[in-house]
């Protein structure tokens, strides 16, 4: 292994190794996972974006079981909190078990697609289509109109909106999926080990940078060649934010086939709440190129959102489905690749990777440093 | 700072930059007898937006001008299709190209002229 900036520190009077393990090319590399948080902007395809009124509203409707037509479930039910804003399940629980695991909430603002398969181009359609779905909320929009306009919530929507009676049931529901999004936007995860570690190496820091674990960093090396990870997993997300076929069983149950990103391209094509829709308030459509543009292929079939892996400690399990249910069994998944499950034009991609026990065991540790523990 | 890393051979070529206001790198014809063609492009961001220009150093009139990219490596190409648009004197803008993994990506570009088609590559590696 080649080692670059060995540095002894004294500490207390004694002598500690503190090393930088990685390459030049590695650490440049590693630089572009950062720095975190990323700066963005109001969405302007909601003009409640970054307002404190709707932010707070849109909390409080998140937490409020008044969005289900029958009082059962609040947003926070499936996206809990304590979790990260996911669930510690393998598939989210609504009316009846739904198909996918709950995906965090976390680090939302800005992207291009949301959902599993990225049925969404905005965040507030993305928080929209669970109010109505019929398994999960199950309001209409007149159901839902009249459940706000009977609640305390009518007062700091209209201060916000305007009239409840002047608007139509569509046109509150949209505004209403608008203030979750202004809320939803100002999750983000805090710095975490691997952060500091970053940002030491980008001001030339190696004592600093030092004090990251070797493992995390041997764990760093091979998420950034053999492990192929940051194939799909780059940027200061963790996350291309865009959809692969990762070797996962697309089967919901013995007869139902989870279609994953196609299914939902046809979603978004049929839907009135993109960016290129009348719904946005973005009169210039800033972002409606990608849905205008998106090529749908039948290599859509299987493909699934990459996620973020920033928190992700926290919000096992993990894959579309929760069928892993840790770090090691997701490392292990990709180690051992069923390539027999690949689609025959798929990414020429994943393989299996040969791991030894102790890279398993690194590669785990440098995934929890993406994270913060308590 | 995330760069896209122009094939260091075509870059030190002086003949590589082409057409008169030297911007650009040449495009590789499929065919000798090609018209000469460049590429403008950025700093390509990864997995973001960018755009690119076309121009036919000769000009003449294009009929139609297909532009993709793929991976060869990984078997794919890009996720979207990118939007064209007809600036005239052989230039053409290139909007929505996407690449959205590292690695080395080719351009590919089908420039049709009456009944003449010609077909120029280039590769660029993303980091």
């Amino acid at each position: 292994m080649i080692r670059w900036g060995v540095l002894t520190v004294a500490i207390c009077g004694q002598t500690a190794a503190a090393e930088v393990l990685l390459t030049p090319d590695e650490i440049d590399q590693t630089l572009s996972f950062g720095p975190w948080p990323p700066i963005t902007q109001n969405d302007p395809s909601n003009r409640v974006s970054g307002n404190a009124a709707a932010i707070a509203l849109g909390a409080t409707l998140f937490h409020d079981t008044a969005l289900s037509v029958d009082h059962r479930f609040a947003c926070s039910s499936c996206h809990d909190p304590t979790y990260s804003f996911a669930a510690p399940v393998r598939r989210a629980m609504g009316r009846e078990k739904l198909a996918r695991n709950s995906p965090s909430l976390m680090n939302l603002a800005g992207l291009r697609w949301y959902g599993w398969g990225g049925k969404s181009d905005n965040l507030w359609a993305a928080s929209l289509h669970p109010i109505i779905h019929p398994v999960e909320m199950a309001q209409t929009a007149d159901s839902w109109r009249e459940r706000l306009a009977n609640s305390a919530n009518a007062a700091p929507y209209e201060a916000l909106f305007g009239p409840l009676e002047s608007q139509t049931p569509q046109m509150v529901l949209v505004n209403t999926a608008k203030t979750l999004a202004a809320y939803q936007e100002t999750l983000v995860t805090p710095k975490t080990a691997f952060d500091i570690f970053r940002d030491a190496l980008e001001r030339g820091d190696l004592k600093t940078a030092g004090t990251y674990p070797h493992s995390a960093q041997r764990g760093l090396q091979l998420f950034l060649t053999r492990g192929n990870c940051s194939f799909c997993h780059s940027g200061p997300r963790f996350s291309n934010n865009e959809f692969h076929d990762a070797g996962v069983a697309y089967f919901i149950d013995e007869t139902t086939v989870d279609g994953g990103r196609y299914e939902g391209l046809r979603f978004l094509f049929s839907s009135p709440y993109t960016l290129a829709g009348d719904w946005s308030d973005d009169d210039a459509k800033s972002g409606a190129w990608a849905v205008r543009n998106v090529r749908q292929t039948h290599a859509d079939f299987g493909a699934f959102r990459t996620p973020s892996l920033r928190g992700a400690a926290h919000t096992a399990p993990y894959m579309h489905d929760g069928s892993l249910p840790d770090f090691d069994a997701v490392v292990r998944h990709y180690n051992e690749i069923n390539m027999e499950r690949m689609h025959t034009d798929g990414e020429a991609v994943l393989a299996p990777l040969d791991l030894t026990e102790a890279e398993v065991s690194d590669l785990t540790g440098f995934l929890e440093t993406l994270s913060l523990r308590e | 700072m995330i760069k896209a890393v122009l094939a260091i051979a075509v870059l030190a070529a002086s003949s590589a930059l082409a057409c008169e206001d030297n911007i650009g790198v040449v495009l590789t014809a499929q065919k000798q007898a090609a018209p000469e063609a460049v590429i403008v492009l950025p700093d390509i961001p990864l997995a973001q937006p960018f755009s690119a220009r076309i121009k036919l150093c000769h000009g003449g009139f294009v009929t139609k001008l297909n532009v993709d990219a793929i991976m060869p490596a990984h078997q794919h190409g890009m996720n979207y299709v990118p939007t064209i648009t007809d600036l005239g004197a052989g230039n053409h803008q290139v909007d929505g190209l996407v690449f959205h993994m590292p690695g080395i990506w080719e351009f590919q570009v089908e420039v049709t002229q009456g009944a003449e088609v010609n077909r120029y590559t280039h590769s660029v590696t993303i980091r």
